[in-house]
C-alpha cells in the first residue's frame, strides 16, 4: 500500500469524472480530532479507503500522519487500506483498539 | 452463546449463573476492572466507546472460535460502554466446559483476542487531562 501511493484522491472537487458518495464514520481519537462522528463525503470514482481518509485529513491538521495508524472497515467488514470503494459505501475509520481491561 | 454491550453495570452473577450447568465441570471467569492508576499516574475514571454493530459481530466471531477450538458448552461475554468509575467491571467473560483445562485456555484466549481486534476504545481520565489509549502494534 505504501511505495507507489499515487494521489488517488487529489482534492475535494473531482474533475469531469464520476464521483462516489461515502458515509465516513469516525471514532475515539479520530472523531475528537475531526470534531464529528459522521460525515457524508464525495470522492472521485476509484478512490480507496485510505484515499478517502486522506481527503478528510487534508482538511483536518490534527489528522495529519494518521493514515498509517488506522484500519478501515467497509460496510462493517475490515478491509485493506487500498480497497476501492463503491458509491454508497460506509467507511469506518478504526483507530488502534483498546477494549477489554 | 451470549454476547452483549451494555451501558449499565454488568451483572456478573447472571453470566455465571447461565454457564453453571450440570454438564460443565469447569467454569472460568475473567473480570476486567477499572484500575486507579496507569503506571503510577492516578486515573480518575474511564470512558469506553464502541462501533457497536461491528464490535458485537467481532465478539461473536471470537466466541464461536473459542467454542469450536476448545469444545465449550457455554460462552458469555459482556462489555461495558460509556463512563466507568474506578473498581467497576469493564468486561466480564464466563465460559463453561466439561473440564477445567479447556475453560482456562478459552477464557484467556477470548480476553487476549478481544483486546486486539474488537472496535472498542478506552479513554483514560487523569486529574489534569485525558487521553485515548491506542496500542502501537497489534498485540
Amino acid at each position: 500500500m505504501n511505495g507507489s501511493t499515487a494521489p488517488q484522491v487529489a482534492a475535494d472537487a473531482p474533475e469531469a469524472g464520476a464521483s462516489i458518495r461515502v458515509s465516513l464514520l469516525l471514532f475515539a481519537s479520530v472523531a475528537e480530532a475531526a470534531g464529528e462522528r459522521r460525515r457524508e463525503v464525495r470522492a472521485p470514482s476509484g478512490s480507496t479507503a485510505r484515499g478517502v481518509f486522506e481527503q478528510l485529513a487534508a482538511h483536518v491538521p490534527a489528522l495529519a500522519g494518521r493514515a498509517d495508524h488506522v484500519s478501515f472497515a467497509r460496510n462493517q467488514q475490515f478491509v485493506p487500506p487500498d480497497t476501492v470503494l463503491q458509491d454508497g459505501d460506509e467507511l469506518a475509520v478504526i483507530p488502534p483498539v483498546s477494549g477489554g481491561a | 452463546m451470549n454476547i452483549r454491550l451494555t451501558h449499565e453495570p454488568i451483572d456478573a452473577g447472571a453470566l455465571i449463573q447461565r454457564v453453571t450447568r450440570p454438564g460443565n465441570g469447569g467454569i472460568c471467569t475473567f473480570f476486567g476492572i477499572v484500575r486507579d492508576n496507569m503506571d503510577g499516574r492516578p486515573v480518575t475514571k474511564l470512558e469506553y466507546e464502541a462501533f457497536e454493530p461491528m464490535a458485537l459481530q467481532e465478539l461473536e466471531r471470537i466466541g464461536r472460535q473459542a467454542e469450536q477450538r476448545w469444545g465449550l458448552t457455554d460462552v458469555e461475554i459482556e462489555h461495558r460502554i460509556g463512563e466507568l468509575r474506578i473498581g467497576e467491571a469493564s468486561v466480564v467473560i464466563a465460559v463453561g466446559a466439561p473440564h477445567r483445562a479447556e475453560a482456562f485456555e478459552a477464557c484467556r484466549y477470548i480476553i487476549d483476542t478481544l483486546k486486539t481486534t474488537v472496535p472498542i476504545w478506552k479513554k483514560e481520565f487523569y486529574r489534569d487531562g485525558a487521553v485515548w489509549i491506542e496500542p502501537t502494534a497489534a498485540g
